[in-house]
């Protein structure tokens, strides 16, 4: 009986490429995210220390 | 250097775990589907992502419009976030629906009223971070922005609706739609489970996504009114 029961097509593959956009497209805006925020964390750093300069020369004048 | 809120940690925790549960249910809870087997399980996450997409463009609208009442930076950056969380999003759900579609349809892609105004509102959002970048002053790009995601939305329930209003053969799996359409299904309890868990992950998934980029937005906006008065 279980001989002429219709068997779905093997799509799998396409399953498996679907996920692995989904993943791998999540996965690079994740790490855009931190890459953007680590530079801007150091341009940070360089902006307060000029500040902090900028600071110390009014006194010093 | 600010610290991440306690209650930022506790949404990726929420949001990493509600993933991985979404992806155990679509691989070993939901059934196969008789007709397509294997590449229906694209739907879940397929729909989930165009959903978020689409919330994303809902909430840069009502920014925009509070932007222009408040006129308060805040707004324009809550704004850009979700407009370029929802454009990641977007493309996903494009390009999984195209996958979807190859051994449905037997094509990558085809000309239809969903394709097309997907598409269309795609290329609308991504045409808004790049005309962002083109404007100097701040308080003008966030006016401009402001304008242009209200303007923008106006694609959002076209698109919602396409499927609904025009003859298409994209299936509606919700509410059943036109009878030429290719690739609808019924859904068993345990597919409706697994899609409206989807959902609710990929809702999750976007909050704490928005979290992490106004954040960004917010240092990013510091940095820039510090190289203003440096002249950097």
């Amino acid at each position: 009986m279980f001989l002429f029961q219709p068997t779905p097509v093997d799509t799998s593959a396409y399953m498996i490429a679907g996920y692995s956009v989904v993943f791998s497209v999540m996965f690079v805006y994740v790490l855009s995210l931190f890459l953007r925020r680590r530079s801007l964390q150091r341009d940070m750093e360089v902006l307060t220390s000029l500040d902090e300069g900028d600071e110390k020369s009014k006194f010093t004048v | 250097m600010e610290a991440k809120p306690s209650l930022l940690k506790i949404l990726d925790v929420v949001a990493l775990g509600s993933l991985i549960t979404a992806t155990g249910l679509v691989f070993f809870y939901a059934p196969l589907e008789a007709v397509m087997g294997a590449v229906q399980k694209v739907f879940y996450f397929h729909v989930a992502t165009a959903w978020a997409g689409m919330l994303g463009f809902l909430v840069a609208a009502i920014a925009g419009v509070t932007y222009l009442v408040t006129t308060r930076r805040r707004w324009d950056i809550v704004g850009l976030s979700a407009v370029e969380i929802s454009v990641v999003f977007l493309f996903i759900a494009i390009v999984t629906g195209s996958i979807w579609a190859r051994p449905t349809w037997n094509s990558w892609w085809t000309w239809d009223p969903r394709l097309t105004t997907a598409t269309i509102m795609e290329l609308v959002y991504a045409a808004y971070l790049m005309l962002r970048q083109g404007i100097e002053d701040p308080e003008r790009r966030a006016r401009f922005g402001a304008v242009y995601v209200i303007v923008g939305f106006i694609s959002v329930p076209l698109t919602f609706l396409s499927i609904r209003i025009f003859r298409t053969i994209h299936p509606v799996v919700i509410g059943g739609g036109d009878p030429n359409s290719q690739g609808t299904f019924d859904m068993t309890p345990k597919m409706l489970q697994t899609f409206l868990f989807s959902l609710l992950t990929f809702s999750v998934v976007f909050g704490d996504l928005m979290w992490h980029r106004m954040r960004l937005g917010w240092l990013a906006d510091k940095v820039e009114q510090l190289k203003i008065r440096y002249h950097v």
